[in-house]
């Protein structure tokens, strides 16, 4: 059996790891943008091949598929979605694992994603505006308030700002760095991308405990995976810019220690009422992973920050030593519509830790951080039960390692408690090195006693909030009033 | 005392100025006199400093001063402020540095070694771990340079508080009290732990362990007085302590009162535990005038009972013919509450006037930086209880013991300097 796997980083790493496990033994071929170590070792051991190609290109993609003529192609990332390379191989008769260019539009365009919410009234929505003209932009942030900016259309997670505003003495610099911000927001960012009407939108802000859920689905089943936490701030206490993820912890079993049940339950909910609705305004059948950014809020306990139409990098290594059912088998009753077949196995005797090494420079200053030759200690981080998934890192023609700018690996760890795991990560994570000597960095705290008990600190009382506020209706309306301008109402009932 | 405030944006677009200012006017219960402050664009250091008091009015070079991370420092003018700062230019290097509490290098000469170190290719981070260990004190410093490097260091055993925040995905705080971080919009991460280093830059944030010998201990009279009430210091809420202090005291408390008052602003959490735990009426005593002085850092005599009448106009209709127990959070010199309890008899008539103090005796002054006058000028340290009582003309008197506070902070599970009631001071 032949599988394709389209994608460059550490949560294409896993999928190929994950793969390789099955008892079919596939041969797996990468199609990736540059030369991944991880990626062409797990191919290549499984009697497949790394393919360097424009992995964002339908033609490009599709012309090393008909060559190949896989069983199956899974599609990784985001942006190959967008520009409509799994429309191309859907056409072409392949069975694929990953949302059509429509489908997509739930993570690409946050407008979609909240008009979505607010026509079909999905639980967990924040009041937004859209905007395309920049100048009208500034005039609602000015009356805003408590906002965060964000650009209409995903761009590899970053360019969210969030500034928090409730100090009136502190505003005119805020409002400053907002009005620059969005300013190079449009310069910088939706620049680059003609897909999209709005360049910006603007939501109201919350706070809360953030997690990922990620779920895949045939379209109709949806089988929901343990939750995970990703960890964005770059630096140990929540310190620091924002990254693509510096870590992410995991169980024990479905939840979280800080996520109860019930909450999970409802963010599945969350999940299935919105693949529905997606479903009926595309009018497409999706199938792949939909994954939601969830933080559970004062507002509405569950709520949705952002939706993924793929696994979380890091969160989906946090599976590799959890999930117990043959992935292909996953992948494969879920292209051909049979996942309400697949009972889903996950070790609930174990919790995960994912910390990401990067080099100094990420993520601010990428182009100091690129071409640095590293060396990476994979026998010891192996025998200490721990695993290595690469990312920006490429095989150069010298047959050194070196750093692409980007998030360097992620280490692996698994165990029965989350200080022990979090400390043999940290260890792991020392073995990654920059031979030039440039620095690397990656989250100690990431796992720790102090900072798991801090989240359940945090979301123990934000449970005790929006609980009361169900139980006594209390949630009700919120009014956006520009003055001169009118009232918006928004109904959260 | 000093109070410290650095502020580093991870982003550049931003502009720091301001939010030093702010931190700065949230630093006055620290030192209300003299500000000093530094602020850097990565390349050069703008330096500030001048009279407090002229911040809000001629503050605007630092409100609109260029830079992505800056520090600053508010002083009391009774120490010599001259050694609780320094900055320091040589070639191309400088750097600007400030404390908190007690050093015995002089930081002038600090600084140079600091400049030494990094011209020979060393971090600011490198070159103070390298100049920290000919250091001796009870500190907390912070420590910029023209390259932007930003290091804040917390002596051991951990005597003068530091604390870390966060704004968002955009800034770095470090403040000596919580509250600065709060004002400024952030949340408080952490504090600094005794002996560690943490350096702050746009490209990462490090931590490393200078020293780590013994348990860390805190200083009681923190909690008792210097601290805001709104401050939560190495995890412990100050309002909380204070309020659980003033339950204690009514158990020492023998007598029958009408009503509670406390002196504003320190000792009213004490009242209000206290009266909550006598079940008594607590009210409204005093009105201030101006603006909010802490009168017990005050040098001159003369000052500080201005200072006292002018925060001390007292409500007539609350205290006149009433039995009174008047709560304070501590006894210095017994200046403060012989005068009011004058004011209370002799212009408003009050029947009974009980003194309540929410500390142990105060008998010694602190050799680690708390600006505790010399134990010839402490009341407690030169009457026994009957004079003391007599002197500040009160009819009773009333203090916490010892083991009442240190009884309180072994439930939060902390180790407490209280060499200022003991002289059982913890360090050499």
């Amino acid at each position: 059996m032949k599988v394709v796997v389209l994608g460059d980083g550490s949560r294409e790493h896993t999928i190929t790891i994950l793969l390789s496990r099955s008892c079919i033994s596939p041969k797996i071929y990468v199609l990736s943008s540059y030369r991944n170590p991880g990626l062409k070792k797990a191919a290549e051991d499984s009697g497949g091949q790394l393919f360097r190609c424009n992995i964002l290109s339908p033609s490009e993609v599709k012309g090393i598929v008909d060559e190949l003529s896989p069983d199956l192609i899974i599609i990784g990332p985001e942006e190959p979605q967008f520009h409509g390379v799994v429309d191309t191989l859907v056409d072409g008769g392949y069975a694929v694992f990953g949302a059509t260019r429509k489908l997509a539009e739930i993570e690409k365009s946050k407008v979609f994603m909240r008009d979505l919410m607010w026509r079909f009234k999905i639980p967990g929505r924040l009041a937004f505006k859209a905007f395309t003209d920049v100048n009208e932009a500034m005039e609602y942030i000015e009356n805003a308030g408590d906002v965060v900016i964000k650009p209409a259309r995903q761009a590899g997670g970053k360019g969210v700002k969030v500034i928090a505003d409730l100090q009136a003495y502190l505003s005119d610099i805020k409002s400053e760095i907002r009005r620059e911000y969005a300013k190079k927001l449009i310069s910088d960012v939706m620049t680059h991308y003609t897909d999209i009407d709005y360049k910006l939108l603007i939501e109201e802000r919350v706070d809360g405990v953030e997690y990922t859920l990620m779920t895949i689905t045939d379209g109709h089943t949806v089988l929901p995976l343990p939750l995970v936490q990703d960890h964005p701030h770059a630096f140990d206490n929540d310190l620091g810019p924002e990254t693509g993820g510096m870590g992410s912890i995991q169980g024990p079993g479905y939840i979280l220690p800080f996520i109860n049940q019930q909450e999970y339950q409802e963010s599945i909910e969350i999940i299935k009422s919105t693949l529905k609705a997606l479903q009926t305004v595309v009018n497409d059948r999706y199938v792949g992973v939909l994954s939601g950014q969830m933080m559970l809020t004062p507002i509405w306990g569950p709520t949705v920050i952002e939706f993924y139409s793929r696994f979380g990098d890091p969160e989906v290594v946090n599976l590799l030593h959890v999930l117990d059912t043959d992935f292909l088998d996953i992948v494969e009753a879920a292209v051909s519509r049979k996942l309400a077949s697949i009972k889903l196995k996950v070790r609930d005797d174990l919790v995960t830790v994912a910390k990401v090494v990067s080099p100094k420079g990420y993520p601010n200053n990428r182009r100091v951080a690129k071409g640095h030759p590293i060396s990476v200690d994979e026998g010891l981080i192996r025998s200490n039960g721990c695993e290595v998934l690469y990312a920006g890192v490429e095989l150069g023609s010298d047959g050194n390692l070196y750093t692409t700018g980007s998030r360097i690996a992620t280490i692996l760890c698994s165990g029965s408690n989350y200080k022990v795991v979090s400390d043999v990560a940290n260890k792991c994570a020392e073995l990654i090195k920059c031979i030039d000597g440039w620095d690397t960095f990656y989250r100690s705290d990431i796992g720790s006693e102090s900072l798991v008990s801090e989240r359940m600190r945090l979301a123990e009382a934000v449970r005790d909030v929006y609980t009361y506020r169900r139980k006594n209706n209390l949630v009700s309306i919120k009014v956006d009033w520009i003055p001169g301008r009118g009232a918006t109402i928004y109904d959260y009932r | 005392m000093t109070g410290l405030i650095a502020v580093l944006a991870f982003d550049e677009l931003w502009k720091v100025g301001k939010y030093v200012y702010y931190g700065l006017l949230a630093s006055q219960n620290r030192g209300q006199d003299r500000y000093f402050a530094a602020v850097s664009d990565g390349e050069k250091l703008n330096v500030f400093e001048d009279d407090l008091n002229y911040l809000q009015i001629n503050g605007s070079k630092l409100l609109n001063s260029n830079g992505h991370v800056g520090i600053g420092g508010t002083f009391t003018s009774n120490e010599l402020h001259r050694v609780k700062y320094s900055y320091l230019r040589e070639g191309w290097v400088e750097v600007a540095v400030i404390v908190d509490g007690i050093v015995d290098k002089d930081l002038t000469t600090l600084c140079r070694d600091l400049i030494k170190l990094m011209k020979s290719g060393n971090s600011l981070a490198e070159a103070f771990a390298e100049v920290v260990k000919g250091i001796h004190g009870i500190y907390s410093l912070i420590c910029l340079s023209n390259r932007g490097e930003l290091i804040a260091y917390r002596s051991t055993p951990g005597l003068r508080p530091l604390h870390i925040g966060s704004y968002g995905f955009d800034l770095a705080i470090v403040s000596t009290e919580s509250t600065p971080i709060s004002i400024l919009g952030g949340d408080l991460k952490r504090s600094v732990r005794p002996g560690e280093l943490v350096c702050i830059t746009p490209e990462y944030v490090k931590s490393f362990t200078i020293k780590d010998n013994g348990r860390p201990a805190l200083c009681s009279f923190e909690y008792i007085y210097m601290a805001r009430p709104d401050s939560i210091l190495d995890g412990i809420d100050v309002y909380h302590v204070r309020k659980s202090l003033g339950y204690q005291l009514a158990s020492k408390f023998k007598h029958d009162v009408d009503i509670v008052v406390g002196v504003p602003d320190t000792a009213l959490p004490y009242a209000i535990g206290f009266a909550t735990a006598l079940n008594k009426e607590l009210d409204l005593g005093f009105i201030s005038t101006g603006s909010k002085l802490r009168t017990a850092i005050k040098e001159d005599p003369k000052d500080r009972l201005i200072g006292i009448q002018l925060k001390l106009n007292p409500i007539r209709c609350v205290l006149s013919r009433r039995r009174v127990a008047l709560v304070d959070d501590s006894l210095v010199r017994g200046v403060t509450i012989k005068n009011v309890v004058q004011i209370l008899r002799n212009k408003l008539g009050v029947k009974e006037v009980h003194v309540v103090i929410g500390s142990p005796k105060l008998r010694f002054s602190c050799p680690y930086g708390m600006e505790i006058p010399p134990s010839d000028e402490l009341l407690s340290a030169n009457l026994d209880e009957a004079l003391s009582t007599k002197y500040v003309e009160a009819d009773s008197l009333t203090w916490l013991s010892a083991e009442n506070v240190i009884e309180l902070f072994n439930k939060y599970g902390v180790n407490l300097c209280l060499g200022c009631f003991l002289r059982s001071h913890l360090i050499g």
